[in-house]
């Protein structure tokens, strides 16, 4: 019922919500990318405990965007946050590479999940102003998504969360790569 | 046989032997200190645990479900820095040595389910470890625990964040929580803050400081307030008074009450080690003059700790009722009540972001507070499990424990503070979010489940204000369009007590007295149908009937079921003897005989013992206003015009509600004094006065002529006694043919319930709570009546002279009080005499109710 009346008014008045879950390793700038997109001011200065829910309108698209926490023993609870996802982004801290690999196992433990079969997947490849950060393609090659993502619309794009640079392009593609 | 005996000779010297060391590391007040912290790489983490580690949890507090720093450390402490929040979690004893944060009883644990087997492999764990050798060694006095004592533990924890700029990820994100057994655990609270700011300031250790507060905190012996708490019957009392000036005199320290009431000779000036005591008003006060301090600062050790001598609810809260709690018990309790669904058997998330968790938690814990009825303990009732806070990390054993309840009578009420807990559909049957206040009904959500809307959530509703609107009525309301719109009255009496900013303890006095009126309502019932329809216990018909889980136990005991019998139809017969003016003379006999046998029944109870007269106090002081009993479980009470009963009610005992005055205060007067003096007013020539005045003699005649209904006595100091209500009582005895043997036999019969009327009023008097009562609340009439009895008499067959109505006695407020909270109807009081005339008026009128109030 809920969800035929919403349909209905994005009929009516011609916008769109949906629901993008931000997940990635703590310390991968998650929270500085939802308030960079949110109020446009960097407000980062402690890890976030649990998580942060902001509404971003970008075009006539409402993004419903959840942020949890990415601390080792909070990554368990990333599931109970899964149903009715649109969207997945995935943040990764290039310049990390010490824990790409970790980056990665997160990765493919949350894609391989039955409810997130249908979502896209954006990663945004964050920290990109850091002096030794690996590129959009280089993270996009480490991630291997070429090669298991056949049946899922997925995409890397390099992000900095300080400046805004590839955020809105983010939502961008999200926007035009999910049904209407 | 030897060992034992010398065993046991040892553990009793110990007891009575008791050094300082040995009562803090036995006895102690608070039970377990722990502290946690936000790990930047991990996440929540307990990083100390003060003496050891609980029993049941494992010790690195590694797995989810059982972390119980994420309890400690609610979700958004980081966005505000500086700032402070609080958290209560319970943990249950499910087992020797055992606790979980579910209340799974032990032969639950014993069957090898998940849950409890991750307990048992924990305790096993525990066991083998080197840490936890005194649980190993299996001695419960090592944890300050009895094994008798299954109280739950209480959580009460604090946390903050704190900017740090040596911090990798720029803030520091505390929290310690004590443990706790005692109920009033926010007793604790200024402690807690003061601990929290100092072990913050040090950006590592502080575990010294920990331990120097708990052992603080247990140096004090609080036997004296755990016994004045401990008096079950004596609280229920204290808290009904709902009278401050009552309740302060009775607790004066420099009055001789207070001694008798806590019944000790003298007051204690210091505990058992030597700490100051002190009692002040409502409160009593501990000081720390004995615990030096080596890590603490001393400021800690001068301030002391307050404790309410007088616990009101069971589990003490600091936030107003009325604000949050019963704005939604009204909706809630309609939503139940219009669906027709279990009062019984429910589950209710409790959403907030935007409060702190504190208002959360006492929000949840005032809601069980209101439902003291549903004692987890008492195995046949409804069972309640309240999660004060819950986070998400512990979803999956909640689930899991949910599915293992088997009680079909259990209800849960979770806090929460994370918006995802709305598509977890399956732990809930009512989801409220306090931040938008809007409740959900599982069971009325439409077809297409939730989880599939793409939306997500409802949080993700449009803002316009029309859409809105119709959102809301998509989840839930709409659907209750075609309902009936009953308003129960619970709700109603919820939504009056909002609107006229009552205070907590008027709110639970009022919901006592609607406990009252609502069981009495079941019990009329139940005496009219045949004994083999019980089919529930008297609380389970409540609930089923009422669709209402606001209830005081107390008075479904059998004891004070029994006194409000026995009340009760003692009003009824006066009610008859009023009404009923053309009865025959044997039913009035019956009925006198019915009286006598009433207030026969009440004197034996309450010369028992203490705990019986206050179980009676407690019972009285909650009498509710009659009116309305036959029809609580049919009434809609949205049409119902509860004000205008009130007025009518008070219209007919003499007292005018003022316009600025609300139901409640109709609601919450006292009903008890009136109807334990009305005795003394019955005639006892009442036969011989009516035959003289001919047998059709109406109901107006006999009132307009009232002092034919009192023995004079010559003695005119009593005139003016003939002001007070009950003198319509003895007018409705009209006699059929005279018969001398009867009218004695009746005669004899009055002056009998006089006696034991006024050895009842004696008795209640004996007691320092009742004397206080009483000396409060009774009109100086009935004072002077009672006097009248006692005094040697001039004519010991007549109880009040009056042959001359218009005489007037001065009553002024220091002779006529009620309840300090409903001070401004002792204005009203100077009316009473002006009201019999109108009393008069009306009798000659006829009554307007079908069964008329004395009140």
């Amino acid at each position: 019922m809920g969800g035929s009346i919403s349909k209905a008014m994005g009929k009516m008045f011609g916008y769109r919500e949906m629901k993008i879950l931000m997940l990635g390793l703590d310390n991968a700038g998650k929270t500085t990318i939802l308030y960079k997109l949110k109020l446009n001011k960097i407000k980062t200065t402690a890890p976030t405990v649990g998580f942060n829910v902001e509404t971003v309108s970008y075009r006539n698209v409402k993004f419903n965007m959840w942020d949890v926490g990415g601390q080792d023993r909070l990554r368990p609870l990333w599931r109970h946050y899964f149903p009715a996802t649109t969207a997945l982004i995935f943040v990764i801290d290039s310049q990390d590479t010490g824990r790409l690999n970790e980056a990665k196992e997160e990765l493919y433990s949350i894609i391989g999940e039955k409810e997130m079969e249908e979502v896209v997947l954006l990663v945004l490849a964050n920290k990109q102003d850091l002096k030794g950060s690996l590129t959009p393609q280089e993270i996009s090659d480490f991630l291997q998504l070429k090669d298991h993502l056949d049946n899922q619309l997925w995409c890397v794009i390099g992000s900095n969360a300080l400046t805004g640079q590839g955020l809105v392009e983010g939502l961008s593609w999200i926007t035009n790569n999910t049904h209407k | 046989m030897l060992i034992h005996s010398q065993s046991m000779k040892s553990g009793l010297s110990a007891h009575l032997l008791q050094s300082y060391d040995e009562h803090t590391s036995h006895h102690h007040n608070v039970q377990y200190i722990i502290a946690s912290e936000f790990d930047n790489k991990l996440g929540p983490v307990v990083k100390f645990q003060y003496p050891k580690s609980i029993p049941g949890f494992k010790t690195n507090f590694n797995s989810i479900g059982t972390n119980l720093a994420s309890l400690m450390i609610p979700n958004s402490i980081e966005s505000k820095p500086g700032d402070t929040d609080f958290t209560v979690f319970i943990l249950y004893k499910t087992r020797k040595h055992a606790y979980s944060i579910y209340p799974i009883e032990s032969q639950e644990v014993s069957e090898g389910n998940s849950w409890s087997s991750t307990i048992i492999e924990e305790r096993e764990q525990e066991l083998s470890g080197d840490d936890d050798d005194a649980v190993a060694a299996g001695s419960d006095e090592d944890f300050g625990l009895s094994t008798s004592d299954d109280s739950p533990l209480f959580f009460f924890n604090i946390a903050s964040s704190v900017r740090d700029t040596t911090n990798k990820r720029g803030a520091r994100i505390k929290s310690i929580g004590m443990g706790t057994k005692m109920s009033n655990f926010l007793i604790l609270k200024p402690i807690l803050v003061m601990l929290l700011h100092e072990y913050l300031r040090l950006p590592n250790g502080g575990t010294s400081m920990l331990v120097e507060c708990f052992n603080m905190i247990n140096s004090l012996d609080l036997s004296t307030v755990r016994h004045i708490h401990g008096d079950q019957c004596l609280q229920a009392v204290l808290s009904s008074i709902g009278d401050e000036d009552a309740v302060k005199t009775l607790l004066d320290p420099s009055s001789e009450s207070l001694r008798k009431i806590i019944g000790l000779n003298i007051l204690p000036e210091s505990d058992q080690f030597g700490n100051k005591i002190r009692f002040k008003s409502k409160n009593i006060e501990y000081q720390f003059n004995i615990f030096q301090t080596s890590d603490l600062p001393n400021y800690f050790t001068k301030i002391p700790l307050q404790i309410d001598l007088i616990t009101y609810d069971p589990i003490p809260v600091e936030i107003r009722y009325n604000d949050l709690v019963l704005k939604f018990v009204a909706r809630f309790l309609q939503k139940m009540y219009r669906c027709k669904q279990s009062s019984m058997s429910w589950r209710l998330v409790v959403n907030c972001c935007k409060l702190p968790k504190d208002t959360l938690c006492q929000f949840v814990i005032a809601l069980s507070n209101l439902m003291r009825g549903f004692d987890r303990r008492d195995r046949k009732g409804p069972q309640l499990f309240v999660f004060p806070y819950m986070d998400i990390s512990f979803i999956d054993s909640l689930r899991a424990a949910m599915k293992r309840v088997k009680s079909s009578h259990s209800t849960s009420i979770i806090g929460v503070s994370n918006p995802i807990f709305e598509i977890q559909e399956d732990i809930w049957d009512y989801y409220y979010d306090l931040d938008e206040d809007r409740l959900v009904n599982k069971h009325l959500l439409g077809s297409e489940p939730l989880t599939k809307n793409p939306a997500g959530f409802r949080k993700s509703r449009p803002k316009s204000l029309k859409v809105q609107k119709l959102w809301t009525r998509d989840f839930g309301d709409s659907h209750e369009s075609h309902a009936e719109h009953n308003i129960q009255m619970t709700s109603r009496l919820s939504l009056e007590l909002v609107k006229y900013q009552h205070d907590n303890e008027t709110i639970i006095n009022v919901f006592k007295r609607k406990t009252i009126l609502q069981i009495l309502s079941l019990l009329k019932r139940a005496a009219q149908r045949p004994s083999q329809h019980y089919e529930y216990s008297l609380k389970e018909e409540y609930l089923v009937a009422y669709h209402d889980f606001v209830l005081f136990p107390e008075f479904f005991e059998p004891n004070s079921l029994n006194m409000i019998k026995l009340l009760f139809d003692l009003e009824q017969c006066l009610a008859f003897l009023l009404t009923n003016e053309h009865s025959k003379l044997e039913n009035i006999q019956n009925t006198l005989n019915q009286i006598l046998s009433s207030i026969m029944e009440m004197y034996r109870y309450v010369t028992c013992n203490v705990a019986s007269m206050n179980t009676f106090l407690n019972v009285c002081l909650n009498y509710p206003p009659t009116q309305l009993v036959d029809i609580m479980t049919q009434a809609d009470f949205s049409e119902l015009d509860l004000k205008l009963c009130a007025e009518r009610a008070q219209t007919l005992s003499g007292l005018s509600i003022e316009k600025s005055q609300d139901l409640v205060l109709w609601f919450t007067r006292d009903y008890f004094t009136n109807l334990l003096y009305c005795p003394l007013f019955l005639n006892d020539r009442i036969a011989e006065d009516h035959f003289s005045r001919g047998y059709d003699v109406p109901l107006s005649s006999a009132l307009s002529d009232s002092n034919s209904f009192f023995s004079g006595t010559g003695d005119t100091r009593y005139d003016t006694v003939a002001t007070g209500d009950p003198t319509m009582l003895v007018s409705s005895l009209n006699i059929g043919a005279f018969d001398d043997s009867l009218a004695a036999d009746i005669s004899k019969l009055v002056n009998q319930i006089k006696e034991h009327c006024i050895a009842l009023i004696r008795a209640i008097e004996s007691n320092s709570v009742g004397s206080q009562l009483l000396e409060k609340r009774v009109n100086l009439a009935f004072k002077l009546v009672t006097r009248h009895f006692t005094e040697p008499k001039h004519d010991q067959a007549t109880c009040v002279p009056s042959h001359r109505r218009d005489a007037q006695f001065p009553i002024n407020e220091n002779n006529f009080e009620i309840s300090p909270n409903r001070r401004e109807l002792l204005n009203n009081l100077n009316t009473l005499a002006e009201a019999q005339g109108k009393l008069a008026l009306r009798g000659s009128t006829g009554t307007e109710f079908s069964r008329p109030t004395f009140f």
